[in-house]
């Protein structure tokens, strides 16, 4: 481009011109991976976290059980 | 490891990282939405009498429940244990003349849940959404009439007083509203979704919003209901059906779930043919295959066993759950046995 255009006068400021070719697979590159991640937002279906060591956490029912050791130690004993 | 194994690996490693951005503050807002109904949790289950603690039948919502005819062997069986379902065989439990002891309820997609309860906003919801076009469901629920979803609503509205819903917080507006107009017996729970003893935890701060016992999820709400069923009612012998966690190999590919979102994922139809893994069903020989989601739901659920040294009974007669605390079994063979 750069062969065929010439200016007549010196910019203030320095123009950077990138590479057409870089610009278009920089934005096509960017709207690959957003496809990339909006697909893989919904692969995981609707719930996507797992955890992978408990079935169940109740801390209400943990502190009746403590409770319940406290106030009847020798329930324990016994068991 | 070849390039088509790890693309598949990697985007099944990827999922849960990907996804939390856009499903947290969904999950959040409809905690906060259900506490205005959260008069009753799972911790006020009633106890079951004993002829229903001896043993449990799990119906998930796969295709080989419908294909090989198991809700009518159920309901010919002389099985009186505990019935539990799950959201999406809920109708189909009904119109085979089982009324289950317990349905779950856990997905927070915002439109397509209500479904199962019959959708009074049908036509809006259906309007551009062909999830249920592409699912290997019976025949009356890929008809996607109006019709057959008002005789779904009756159904529902019928039954419903009779069934105990276990609803997860996580449940969407849509979905709470409408199984409070039909009149279920409802006790809620949260998903335990990660580890609440850390700082972050999204399960610490559900807990913080409603103080509702949490249990594992496994991901999907199969894997949810045996949870309960093991965890909550204390049934060890529970047999599932319908955890297909896969396709029967006549399925076009094109209707399998997550079809449009893994073809935007891969660069070329080559590619997209190793996301879909063949397995062979070790009790019949029959090949099946899966995506990621159904691979990682089923990764996650023989983690769980390993982890927690459980075992689960299986049978679906079908499909890729199977693996080392897994035990396979006829459904007729279960059946005979807790007769």
């Amino acid at each position: 481009m750069s062969s065929f255009l010439k200016g007549n006068f010196q910019t203030k400021k320095t123009v950077e011109v990138k590479d057409e070719k870089d610009s278009e697979q920089s934005g096509a590159e960017k709207l690959a991976e957003k496809f990339k991640k909006a697909a893989l937002a919904s692969i995981g279906g609707s719930m996507v976290y797992v955890e992978k060591t408990q079935f169940t956490w109740d801390p209400e029912e943990e502190n009746n059980e403590n409770k319940d050791k406290m106030l009847n130690p020798d329930k324990k004993n016994k068991e | 490891m070849s390039n088509s194994t790890s693309l598949f690996s990697k985007l099944v490693s990827d999922i849960q990282g990907i996804g939390r951005a856009r499903h947290e503050s969904k999950i959040l807002e409809y905690a906060h939405y259900n506490l205005a109904h959260n008069e009753k949790s799972t911790r006020h289950l009633p106890s079951l009498p004993d002829h229903k603690k001896q043993a449990a039948i799990l119906i998930s919502a796969g295709p080989s429940v419908h294909r090989l005819g198991q809700m009518e062997q159920i309901k010919k069986s002389c099985f009186r244990g505990t019935i539990i379902c799950v959201d999406g065989s809920l109708i189909k439990c009904l119109k085979n003349g089982i009324i289950p002891d317990f349905v779950l309820t856990l997905d927070p997609h915002p439109s397509r849940v209500v479904r199962w309860f019959g959708d009074p906003n049908f036509e809006e919801h259906t309007k551009h959404d062909d999830y249920f076009n592409r699912q290997d469901l019976d025949v009356d629920f890929r008809k996607n009439s109006l019709h057959q979803n008002n005789e779904n609503i009756r159904l529902i509205n019928e039954y419903a007083p009779n069934i105990k819903l276990c609803i997860a917080s996580s449940a969407p507006p849509t979905v709470t509203d409408r199984v409070k107009e039909a009149g279920f017996d409802m006790y809620w729970w949260n998903p335990l979704v990660d580890n609440p003893q850390e700082p972050e935890s999204l399960t610490r701060q559900l807990y913080q919003i409603n103080k509702l016992p949490c249990f594992n999820t496994g991901g999907n709400v199969g894997t949810a209901a045996w949870v309960f069923a093991n965890s909550i009612l204390k049934i060890k012998n529970t047999a599932v059906i319908g955890v297909d966690l896969g396709y029967y190999s006549d399925t076009p590919m094109e209707m399998t779930q997550t079809y449009y979102e893994l073809h935007d994922y891969v660069k070329t139809p080559e590619e997209l043919k190793t996301l879909f893994p063949e397995f062979v069903f070790p009790l019949t020989q029959e090949k099946f295959y899966t995506d990621p989601t159904y691979y990682w739901y089923r990764k996650n659920f023989l983690d769980l066993l390993q982890t927690s040294g459980e075992r689960a009974i299986n049978c679906t007669e079908a499909g890729t759950f199977f693996g080392e605390n897994v035990t396979l079994l006829k459904l007729k063979d279960f059946l005979r046995e807790n007769a």
